[in-house]
């Protein structure tokens, strides 16, 4: 599997308190993008928002996809360790013969607001290359974070 | 996809199902047939399958047999090869069957009727029509039946035309079809209705991607340095958690860091000529360091902190050790060097570990004030010089190749 990488941007906002994501409350959601010319740059000048990453990198449509709110979040030291661990359950797009095709990268951020229909408040804090272009038009796709967490602070 | 069951209807006409192999699967069976003469759905020699004979008012299905039993989401999918002119001539494919009782199926007519599509559902007897459209059928339509947890869906020709979310029947049953009444009394098992390709398919396996973790830090990950001539690390500050350092390089390796810190990771340093580690702090816990190099290795640190770790340096040349303050406490130092030792530490204080070095030319030994306890201290080498002004040791022992030389002789 593809690195998963943090937005430089993200990390300042949640240090100088512009854009704080709250891990273990706040709403976390899931949403899949399709390659592009390029992955999402993550660098300082790079993304922020599902805006800014959607400006590039399309979201996936077909049949029966909709974006996945974490569910099981968990933010908990790693066992005999002072490392934080961020993890969730699986998230799964079901199958469908008219689903997508071409989901590359899976973007994780933060709903801000009763929708999804304010996406230049919605803070992006990692995305995950998905290393290949995935379908479920014959089958579910099942996003697992890694024993650990899919983030941690060591 | 994966195909769990295909008939093209291939064969010699009038070859009655149950007596025909598919192209993937193990064979037909008749489950229902029940009209006063015996019906059958019988190959009609030009790839589909038909009724041998009119009954009004009756029915007959046969079910697909399968290699392994069938989950409980799949598609089945036929093609019309014929239908009838007349009306309440109809044809079922059925999911989910379990007997003449229990099962899902669609439910199609002829031009001629109304609500000639039905998605219907049969439970412990009692029928159920959960959707239903008037859409005639024609020759060459496509007909799928998607069979899902959470919703079954009839797509003709790819474009859906009835759904339900009803899952009142949950087993994965038989796929297969059939003529007849199965879903009106009324209706008629009649010789005209046709399908062909008859095609089960079952969900691929879910594919699970297990994510890459990330550090909110930039740390966590290896570092593995490759060079063959120089290698330079001159970083005002590093800061390196949890992560190895791999270092190999043929001739010079310099590390010239004004902070580094170091914490809980393993360090691996090869180099051939000239290895330099001049760093103006150097903090190093709980590792081991192992460090070799062939020619000459200078340790210039002006406060070396190390705890409980093991050092093993193995120079081939020269070995010099110019660290101004130097804490080591709980931990063995093996030096091994063939031709020259340098220990020139203003202060060098050791406590409970032991200490071998051994120097095939020269080793010396000229820290200002050497604190040694508690340890086996043995130093071998042809020229030996210990030049302290202070030394204190529970135990010494310094010796030439040809010669023992111990504390309490020369007390």
């Amino acid at each position: 599997m593809g690195a998963t990488t943090i937005p430089a941007k993200l990390k300042k906002s949640q240090v100088d308190g512009s854009a704080v994501i709250d891990f273990d409350t706040d709403v976390l959601r899931c949403m899949l993008v399709v390659a592009g010319a390029s992955a999402p740059n993550v660098s300082k000048s790079g993304v922020q928002f599902v805006s800014d990453v959607v400006a590039a990198n399309a979201e996936v449509t077909g049949t029966g996809y909709a974006r996945q709110t974490l569910a099981g979040v968990t933010v908990a030291f790693a066992s005999g360790t002072d490392t934080v661990e961020f993890s969730f359950s699986d998230i799964t797009f079901l199958q469908n013969p008219a689903g997508f095709t071409n989901a590359r990268y899976a973007v994780f951020y933060k709903r801000v607001g009763a929708d999804d229909s304010t996406p230049a408040d919605d803070p992006v804090f990692a995305i995950a290359d998905l290393d290949s272009d995935r379908s479920v038009q014959s089958g579910d796709l099942v996003l697992k974070a890694p024993t650990g967490g899919l983030i941690n602070w060591p | 996809m994966t195909v769990a069951f295909q008939d093209l209807f291939n064969g010699v006409d009038g070859t009655d199902l149950a007596a025909h192999t598919p192209d993937i699967g193990t064979g037909w069976s008749k489950v229902v047939d029940t009209g006063s003469t015996t019906q059958a759905i019988q190959l009609d020699g030009n790839g589909a399958a038909e009724l041998s004979v009119t009954e009004n008012n009756q029915r007959v299905i046969y079910t697909a047999e399968t290699a392994a039993p069938l989950p409980a989401e799949y598609d089945i999918t036929i093609t019309i090869d014929n239908v009838s002119a007349g009306t309440n001539d109809k044809m079922q494919v059925f999911a989910r069957f379990i007997d003449d009782n229990n099962w899902y199926c669609m439910d199609i007519g002829t031009p001629a009727d109304s609500n000639n599509c039905r998605l219907v559902v049969k439970q412990n007897g009692s029928v159920t029509i959960l959707q239903q459209v008037t859409n005639d059928p024609d020759i060459g339509d496509v007909y799928k039946l998607e069979i899902r947890n959470a919703v079954k869906r009839v797509l003709k020709n790819g474009v859906e035309i009835l759904s339900s979310n009803d899952n009142s029947i949950t087993s994965a049953g038989k796929a297969g079809f059939g003529y007849g009444n199965s879903v009106v009394s009324t209706d008629d098992a009649q010789t005209g209705p046709r399908i062909r390709d008859f095609l089960v398919e079952t969900l691929d396996s879910a594919v699970t991607l297990t994510l890459n973790q990330v550090a909110w830090a930039a740390s966590g990950l290896s570092v593995l340095v490759n060079v063959r001539a120089f290698l330079s690390l001159a970083n005002s500050s590093w800061q390196y958690v949890n992560q190895m350092l791999g270092i190999n390089a043929i001739s010079v390796i310099s590390l010239l860091q004004t902070n580094w810190s170091w914490g809980s990771q393993a360090t691996d340093i090869n180099a051939r000529l000239v290895q330099v580690l001049g760093q103006t702090l150097y903090s190093w816990a709980g590792v081991p360091l192992p460090v070799n190099a062939d020619l000459l290795l200078l340790m210039q640190q002006v406060s070396w902190n190390i705890a409980a770790e093991n050092i093993l340096v193995n120079a081939r040349n020269y070995f010099s050790f110019n660290v101004a303050t130097w804490s080591t406490a709980g931990n063995a130092l093996l030096s091994n060097a063939r031709s020259a030792i340098n220990l020139s530490q203003d202060t060098w204080e050791w406590a409970k570990q032991s200490l071998s070095v051994t120097g095939s030319l020269a080793t010396v030994v000229s820290a200002a004030e050497w604190f040694w306890r508690g340890a086996q201290t043995s130093i071998f080498g042809l020229g030996f010089c210990a030049d302290d002004r202070n030394m204190k040791s529970d135990h010494i022992a310094c010796m030439t190749p040809d010669q023992a030389w111990d504390e309490e002789a020369h007390s």
